[in-house]
């Protein structure tokens, strides 16, 4: 694996570090993480690194980079809304990796804001082939209540026999002694937007994987529930979901970290081998089941 | 020998006097003017070797006015006297030592059947070092004060069944026990949301160039809100020259003075002139006697466009009064203002009741005023009511990336000014593991701040941390110190800069304190220091254990990690005992290398290492900002850190002359 530093957007603005396979020159296609909230290139817990790393075994390319302001980006464009900045940026990384690695197999990703920037900017640019997001948008359905109120009575038979003693998470607990509803409490896009966007790159053969983790557990908590979501899309092979609730949304123990790498990277790999719009390979590509999901 | 008004007004009557007499009280006000003319008048001070016992109190005392007194007062012993009339004028004494300069406000130790506590606002005892209210008991407290039972409720406590005198106070108690006076709990003012000790800022103004006397105060302007107004006393009116020999008005050589030597939100934004200081019956500087000031002054450094359309004007208004800062401009951000996630909560719930609008959180965390003005008007429907105007983009310094060091794995970023001003650079050596994320914000404010100013800065993440290559498990706090040498090398490679200031942050800075003595420092900063590795991995690992409890709805079993895992990362056993062996105790030879130490959050061993060092380091300095960064508050441990003035404090520390 070789690392190294790159600036591009205009005048160079943007700060990024892209990893490349050491012994692999025939790449397998190149991921662009978009950083997420105000977390640098790094990610959280260096989620960003270790996923770039993981990924480069397998013949990936992998460019993370600081959106402007964040981490070691300037701002530029200031009197620009931020969706149009974040959308300009995310796009000068494309044309930064699509002219030194080609546009073959072109991989967006990232977590929460940083997944759904990458969401939004694959419907724009044609390019992509395949979005990966942690912990998107999400939106309760019909199954979403039973499935919740059912967890909780087991976790009160499990409390009641001793067997689960939890404190209160601190936020929580510091949230409600400032009496203000805190800013992570981050807003899903519209349903309507998510549609729109989910059902524009299904049309063009994109693939689109989801891992929802136990942080998103107030909006999501079945693997199922993301078909029940949007019942209108016809997903067919396209669309994958991990659900992964044993881990919080940022992942702080390493084991956390590792798993989802692991469950990233084995997508990538199947889709890797499947992908291109005319090369996907319905019946074994991007299947709902996976070794992940039966450990959860 | 008692003297009539007159006379101890007059400094030339007072310096006649003093030639006769062996011992003397008085004030610091009346000390400093008598003082004053002796140096002006007298070349041979060996006049006043009569005086053989001098002492002043009833007011904060400047370090400086003892050292004086020592030099005009040859044979004098010299003392502090720190007490009021509540307890019969006599608290405590401290004998201000011939050798050493003074550097700070010691007032001593109580006199007999006199016993000194300090105290917190719940009225418990404090540990040594820590800042509190100084409190009096002895025979010597009066009984209250006459017909005045709420006053005398108020101010007189009983705490361990004694009856104690709240001061009023600051203070605090050494190592070595003496109580250290910091200032009164009245003379702190919170300007812009930033708590300013004002002696300190009267402190330097003092220095400034043409000043005689001064007072600062924060006071109401004409829109209601604070601002630090200075009433200066001058040596004399006309032009003078400032430290570029340009001939300049009085209050702006006052002003850059001040901009240099102070982080913005300390630097006053009203300068008065007044012919003298008035003083009360007592000859103490009367406050209440100072004039209003004309209007609030502008912010320091801020030239941001103004807002233009009515949305734009309330949103600035809204801003200014949650973020406490004067002249919000379309190009300011609430970031960077020093808003934080709870404060945008608050803007977003006034936002939606006073203008109707929905906002997202992120939009307000990284849009500038003008943009998130036009997504209002959007969501209202006032479409074209905010015209599309050219922004003024930060001015960007010249920021190199690159990998450097041990198989070219640590991550290094350059910011080159692009006019280099001084023969100085600075490196940080940051943050390990998540407070490296913390941090990150107000350390790339603090490189560009410093890069503004004509100095080059080095920031680079440490072996399999951040950016850098490696895994957690193979790296040590050895390696970490070796990475620091790496990062020295290549800043004076890349500038050419011999000359090198580090700065050293939390686990960053035990990690700078191992090495420092070998690698050549001009100067030393640190920032809320890691001053004991093993209570530091005591903390981590209570924050991990209450964690893991509180995450136990996630997943009930574990698996057992490789290392010991720390909030994100996991270390080998080798790299633990190396972590709780690191310590600031000032064992190593470091003489001549200044220390400057900013405390942005309370530990009780970093106020006793910095005692230790201050006493063994010359040119130290302590300078404090509010109680904000929570390092070991497991709530915020995601939190990026805003920057409320802590990229200007040390800027300012790691620039001032020493």
């Amino acid at each position: 694996m070789n690392e190294r530093c790159c600036e591009f957007g205009e005048g160079g603005h943007l700060a990024g570090i892209v990893t490349e396979p050491a012994h692999a020159p025939a790449n397998r296609g190149v991921m662009v993480l978009v950083s997420a909230g105000l977390v640098p290139k790094f990610g959280p817990f260096r989620l960003y690194a270790e996923l770039a790393r993981r990924l480069s075994v397998d013949g990936f390319v992998t460019l993370r980079f600081d959106l402007g302001g964040i981490g070691d980006s300037s701002r530029a464009h200031s009197g620009l809304p931020l969706k149009k900045r974040t959308e300009m940026e995310i796009r000068a990384a494309l044309d930064w990796v699509a002219e030194r690695y080609g546009a073959r197999n072109l991989m967006l990703g990232g977590l929460c804001s940083g997944a759904e920037d990458s969401f939004r900017v694959a419907e724009l640019d044609t390019r992509v082939s395949s979005v990966v997001m942690i912990d998107p948008f999400a939106y309760r359905t019909a199954g979403f209540l039973p499935r919740h109120l059912l967890h909780r009575v087991v976790r009160r038979t499990r409390r009641a026999v001793g067997h689960y003693r939890p404190h209160p998470p601190p936020r929580v607990v510091a949230d409600r002694a400032d009496g203000a509803k805190p800013l992570v409490q981050y807003e899903y896009m519209a349903r309507e937007e998510s549609s729109r966007i989910l059902g524009t790159l299904i049309g063009r053969r994109a693939r689109v994987h989801f891992v929802y983790t136990g942080g998103a557990h107030d909006s999501f908590n079945h693997e199922g529930q993301l078909r029940a979501m949007f019942p209108e899309i016809p997903f067919g092979d396209l669309v994958t979901v991990d659900y992964l609730p044993e881990m919080d949304h940022t992942q702080m123990l390493a084991e956390d970290r590792e798993r989802l790498v692991e469950a990233i990277a084995r997508r990538l790999v199947w889709s890797g081998a499947n992908l291109e719009p005319a090369r996907v390979d319905r019946a074994s590509g991007f299947v709902m089941r996976s070794s992940v999901q039966s450990q959860s | 020998m008692v003297l009539d008004r007159d006379h101890v007004m007059n400094p030339a009557r007072m310096a006649e006097t003093l030639r006769e007499v062996t011992l003397f009280h008085m004030g610091p006000s009346l000390l400093r003017p008598v003082i004053e003319h002796i140096e002006g008048h007298c070349d041979d001070f060996s006049q006043f070797s009569g005086v053989r016992h001098a002492s002043s109190g009833g007011d904060l005392i400047p370090p400086d006015l003892l050292e004086r007194a020592k030099s005009v007062f040859p044979s004098a012993d010299v003392f502090v006297i720190y007490g009021c009339s509540e307890i019969a004028c006599m608290g405590c004494t401290y004998q201000v030592p011939r050798g050493p300069t003074l550097t700070k406000t010691y007032v001593g130790r109580p006199f007999d059947d006199v016993s000194v506590r300090v105290l917190d606002d719940a009225l418990e005892r404090l540990p040594i070092g820590e800042v509190g209210e100084i409190c009096f008991s002895g025979s010597g407290v009066v009984k209250g004060y006459l017909n005045r039972p709420d006053l005398t409720a108020a101010s007189f406590v009983n705490v361990e069944g004694k009856r104690f005198y709240r001061t009023g106070d600051l203070g605090r108690i050494t190592e070595d026990g003496w109580l250290e006076i910091l200032g009164r709990a009245d003379f702190q003012a919170k300007v812009r949301g930033m708590r300013i000790e004002l002696g300190e800022v009267e402190h330097h103004l003092r220095r400034a160039p043409n000043v005689k006397e001064c007072v600062v105060m924060a006071r109401d302007g004409a829109d209601g809100e604070k601002v630090l107004v200075a009433y200066i006393v001058l040596r004399n009116t006309s032009k003078v020259r400032d430290s570029d020999t340009r001939e300049v008005n009085p209050a702006a050589a006052i002003r850059r003075h001040m901009v240099e030597q102070l982080p913005d939100y300390m630097v006053p934004a009203i300068y008065l002139e007044i012919p003298k200081l008035p003083l009360n019956h007592n000859m103490k500087v009367d406050r209440r006697a100072l004039p209003s000031p004309p209007g609030p002054g502008a912010r320091p450094g801020r030239r941001s466009r103004a807002p233009e359309t009515e949305t734009e004007r309330r949103l600035a208004t809204l801003w200014e009064r949650l973020l406490r800062v004067e002249q919000v401009g379309l190009d300011d951000n609430f970031f960077e203002l020093g808003g934080y996630s709870l404060l945008a909560a608050r803007f977003l719930a006034e936002a939606r009741s006073e203008l109707g609008v929905e906002l997202d959180g992120m939009a307000v965390l990284r849009e500038p005023l003008e943009v998130l003005a036009r997504i209002c008007d959007e969501r209202l429907g006032r479409t074209g009511a905010a015209p599309a105007r050219p922004a003024r983009e930060p001015a960007r310094a010249r920021v190199e990336l690159f990998h450097f060091g041990e198989d070219n794995s640590l991550y290094g970023v350059l910011h080159q000014p692009e006019e280099p001003q001084a023969n100085e650079a600075v490196l940080i050596c940051g943050p390990v593991g998540q407070e490296k994320a913390r941090a990150h914000f107000v350390l790339k404010s603090l490189a560009k701040r410093l890069a503004a100013m004509g100095v080059a800065v080095l920031e680079f993440d440490y072996y399999a941390c951040g950016d850098s290559l490696g895994e957690d498990l193979d790296a040590t706090s050895t390696r970490w110190e070796r990475d620091i040498g790496s990062a020295l090398e290549e800043l004076r490679q890349r500038t050419g800069v011999a000359r090198v200031t580090a700065v050293g942050v939390r686990l960053g800075a035990p990690l700078l304190w191992s090495v420092a003595h070998r690698m050549g420092f001009a100067r030393l900063v640190f920032w809320d220091p890691v001053c004991s590795g093993s209570k530091h991995v005591l903390a981590m690992a209570e924050m991990q254990k209450d964690y893991l409890r509180a995450s136990e709805h996630f997943a009930l079993r574990r698996s057992r990690p490789r290392g010991v895992e720390l909030l994100g990362t996991t270390f080998s056993e080798k790299a633990l005992l190396e972590l709780r062996a690191l310590t600031m105790e000032p064992a190593l030879p470091r003489r001549g290398i200044p220390i400057k130490w900013l405390a942005t959050s309370k530990a009780a061993d970093q106020t006793v290492a910095y005692e230790r060092i201050a006493r063994t380091e010359t040119g130290s300095r302590l300078a404090t900002l509010d109680d904000s960064c929570g390092w070991y508050d497991l709530g915020r441990l995601e939190d990026v850190l805003p920057d409320v003035g802590i990229s200007s404090a040390l800027a300012t520390l790691a620039t001032e002359a020493t």
